[in-house]
């Protein structure tokens, strides 16, 4: 036999061919969370200091994208701003994952019982909007980065809990499973090596998809003042921020972190559809 | 009959649940109420005292939930610590605003949902792509940086509407919402036209509809009949989570366009540690969401008659 | 004294609006060395006592004995493994009963870790070993078990029951999702394990051309209850009930051709 066999670590073999659009989402995936890690050498100011003298300024040289009302810099605020924007809502999807993928194997490996009391849980809290759950947690923890993460974390693992509690129990039925139980694996055993690595696609694309709906929430609770706090940015906090010079014709703040936010929610959800449709999930 | 009687029964033990697991996160919630209620005045320990006596904040976990629930149901939602008013007052007094707010834009999703999804589902080629195009980048859009949009272009740039307020009588008052109603309308709306385009497609494929079309039937005909009325089943399902995922939006929304509703003052009761005021505002909203939910159901009951016959 | 003993088992499932009764007051034996069949169509209960026998389900009431002491259905990690000394299984479906995403060696080596204490060295030869006496060879190895065709992937099930050296194999319709021609290999091939292990083997099937070829003794089930038992000839040639009779003429396999057919 002469044919080359796609091996199974072969990027392509794993995540499909890539169109343009997808190229370049990924690229301003990329771009955006290279610029957040290395925040501290790409801004050209100290994101914090005011300058009252250049307040409100339109791009220049030395402004890039301008200053805020306070005469920040805009460019090296929006920079800043990408860390908690993107490792905020990263934080929540893993926790989240995590709680959600441990409650649906608990459900799918006991079963009975177990099951149905997460199974109802479960709708329960699905039918509670996931920025209520947020608040209420919020309200409990106070203000700030932590509770919005903690309250997000909480909203999410329904979602996750209900889908993956579903592809696990299709698993668990498989006789391959029933094979390993009689050769005297333990269950955590089978769950974790077996039942989890064979519906880590799945998983992964969840977590691809909700990421793009967490950028989203995360920057509404900034927005709203109940995440991050002043004077750290946030391109949720800049928005907001920025309503008092767009009002006066100069929308550069919230213009800039608006589209920040849209171009980065879109290439997420734009690389989760394309893993969805490979993965056929 | 008993059937209803049932789940009428199920929907006031959701209600209970509902109501007590509210109560019991604000039980835990830390921070001290009295200290709230006195702000910056200061007090000795026998005032404090007897302010923890009069709200009753020494008795056990079970008599202060049972004495809260009987004033609940009298409908004393307790006092604002803040503001000092009658929570159930505050809350009713915002009811309107933040109804007309939810009413308007689900009339607008529905109409504009599901005349968009339609005519997209029904034409090939073209208006499918820009169908799929517009409704991608509108579900990818938070409804706070749409709005802000919506603000510096047609309040700023074009003054066609006010930015901010309620306004003073209903003329005025609908001329305030059309910004806020297409701000929280749209995402909503690009996704009920996805929903109905792919029922619409998937109905017209259906055997059904081939039989009616060979039968000479016209198109048009057809898709009233035959197409719109077997795609409204799973319209009505997003219809009922759009009203529930509105309300909490509507949080957003009413904070940005400085609109006097219920969704505003849950934010400002939070921001401010106002534990009664946001009780009495997540109660409403559990209360709100058990409700539809039921409606939907009901909906489903009368809407498909596999579902009547199987029950 | 007989290597397993079914007496007087019964399950019952619950299902909504009361309980069903898959298998109904089932006593048999089997012999140290014996190949039986147990036959019946789907529904008959014949897969459930396989899951029983195994340990996959737990009888509502009676025992299931292996050399006169009771298999327990429950039990941890280490007691599972001791009962797959005694008993091991080989499934219906060769594409599910092994996990896609390992490679035939790992599939291996993993179940021969389990139970025998060797060094990483010995286990890849006893691999090795096992490839070859299922008809195997080398280089099917690294492959995947999406790579492998049905009848190799079924070598690879039976090479995995195998490490655990079991004295007796329960069969569950393991060669029915099989074409004809590989069913025969596949039979050839436990033909000649039973000769050089002495294992004891149990087939479900409802395939009586499998019967046939390999089983020396058949158990006839229907609707949870045995309806005759004997040697697979008499079985075959001349049952008591009818119901076996029905199943015979109702299942025409290549291989197996009625008599009535000849007669005419």
């Amino acid at each position: 036999m002469t044919a080359v066999v796609a091996a199974p670590n072969n990027p392509v073999a794993i995540f499909g061919r890539f169109s343009p659009v997808v190229v370049v989402s990924v690229l301003i995936i990329v771009v955006f969370t290279t610029a957040a890690i290395l925040a501290p050498w790409i801004a050209t100011h100290n994101p914090n200091e005011p300058d009252l003298l250049n307040t409100q300024s339109a791009p220049t040289g030395t402004n890039w994208l301008g200053t805020d009302n306070l005469g920040r810099d805009l460019f090296s605020r929006m920079v800043h701003g990408a860390r908690s924007t993107i490792f905020g809502p990263v934080l929540v999807i893993t926790v989240a994952t995590t709680l959600g993928v441990s409650i649906a194997m608990v459900a799918a490996w006991c079963g009975g019982i177990v099951d149905q009391i997460i199974a109802r849980f479960i709708d329960v809290m699905f039918s509670v909007p996931t920025i209520i759950v947020a608040l209420i947690v919020v309200m409990l923890t106070g203000a700030g980065l932590t509770g919005v993460v903690i309250g997000l974390s909480i909203a999410y693992v329904p979602y996750y809990a209900r889908l993956i509690r579903s592809a696990a129990m299709k698993e668990r039925s498989l006789p391959y499973v029933d094979a390993l139980w009689l050769e005297g694996r333990s269950g955590l055993w089978i769950v974790c090596r077996h039942i989890i690595p064979n519906i880590s696609p799945l998983i992964l694309t969840q977590s691809i998809a909700s990421l793009g709906l967490a950028i989203i929430d995360i920057t509404a609770l900034s927005f709203l003042g109940l995440g991050v706090q002043s004077p750290d940015s946030d391109w949720g906090v800049m928005v907001r921020n920025g309503i008092d010079g767009l009002l006066s014709g100069r929308p550069y703040e919230s213009l800039f972190a608006g589209l920040a936010i849209v171009l980065f929610a879109g290439s997420v959800n734009v690389l989760g559809n394309h893993l969805s449709r490979r993965f056929e999930v | 009959m008993r059937r209803i009687l049932l789940r009428i029964l199920l929907l006031l033990v959701v209600l209970f649940f509902s109501v007590f697991l509210v109560y019991t996160l604000l039980y835990l919630a830390p921070g001290d109420p009295i200290g709230a209620l006195l702000g910056p005045q200061s007090a000795t320990p026998g005032q404090v005292q007897l302010l923890r006596e009069q709200y009753g904040l020494d008795d056990p976990f079970f008599e202060r939930f049972s004495g809260w629930l009987w004033g609940v149901l009298q409908g004393d939602l307790g006092r604002s610590m803040v503001y000092q008013q009658s929570v159930f007052n505050m809350i009713l007094a915002r009811v309107p605003t933040t109804l007309l707010l939810v009413g308007l834009s689900t009339l607008f999703i529905v109409i504009i949902g599901f005349t968009w999804g339609t005519r997209a589902g029904i034409s090939r080629g073209a208006w499918s792509n820009v169908h799929l195009a517009i409704s991608t980048v509108l579900l990818s859009t938070p409804v706070f940086i749409t709005s802000v949009g919506l603000i510096y272009l047609f309040a700023v740039v074009l003054g066609w509407f006010p930015a901010f307020g309620s306004g003073s009588d209903l003329i005025t008052g609908i001329w305030h919402m059309v910004l806020p109603v297409i701000a929280l309308s749209l995402p909503a709306a690009a996704y009920l036209s996805r929903i109905t385009y792919s029922s619409v497609r998937g109905e017209l494929n259906r055997e059904h509809v081939e039989t009616a079309e060979s039968r000479g039937f016209s198109r048009g005909y057809i898709i009233r009949t035959h197409v719109v009325r077997n795609a409204l089943i799973p319209m009505v399902t997003v219809a009922g989570n759009s009203a529930v995922t509105l309300v909490a939006g509507s949080a957003i929304i009413e904070t940005i366009f400085a609109l006097d509703g219920v969704g505003s003052l849950l934010v400002r009761a939070i921001l401010q540690s106002d534990f009664a005021l946001a009780q009495g505002i997540l109660l409403f909203i559990a209360v709100f969401i058990v409700l539809v939910n039921a409606f939907v159901d009901t909906l489903y009951f009368v809407l498909d008659p596999r579902i009547r016959r199987a029950r | 004294m007989s290597i397993l003993s079914v007496r007087n088992v019964t399950k019952a499932f619950s299902v909504p609006g009361g309980s069903f009764t898959a298998v109904d007051d089932v006593s048999f034996e089997i012999e140290e060395g014996e190949s039986v069949a147990i036959v019946g169509q789907s529904g008959s209960g014949k897969t459930t006592v396989a899951r029983m026998i195994v340990g996959l389900e737990t009888p509502t009431s009676g025992q299931i004995l292996f050399r006169g002491s009771w298999r327990k259905a429950r039990g941890g990690a280490k007691a599972r493994r001791e009962k797959a000394r005694q008993v091991q299984m080989v499934f219906q479906d060769p594409y599910l009963s092994l996990d896609r995403r390992m490679s035939v060696q790992a599939i291996l080596s993993s179940s021969i870790s389990l139970f025998e204490q060797l060094s990483k060295k010995d286990i890849a030869e006893r691999t090795r070993e096992l490839l070859l006496e299922v008809g195997l060879e080398e280089h099917h190895a690294p492959m995947s078990p999406t790579q492998l065709s049905g009848g190799q992937r079924q070598r690879v099930a039976i090479a995995r029951a195998l490490a655990a050296r079991p004295d007796v194999l329960v069969l569950d319709e393991a060669v029915s999702a099989l074409d004809v021609s590989v069913q025969a290999q596949v039979l050839n091939l436990l033909s000649d394990i039973r000769e050089t292990r002495g294992t004891t083997y149990l087939f479900i099937t409802h395939d009586l051309a499998v019967v046939n070829q390999i089983c020396d003794r058949t158990i006839v089930m229907a609707e949870g209850k045995i309806m005759e038992t004997g040697p697979t000839e008499k079985i075959l040639t001349d049952p008591d009930s009818d119901y076996t009779r029905g199943l015979r003429d109702a299942l025409p396999r290549p291989g197996w051709v009625p008599k009535r057919r000849l007669a005419t």
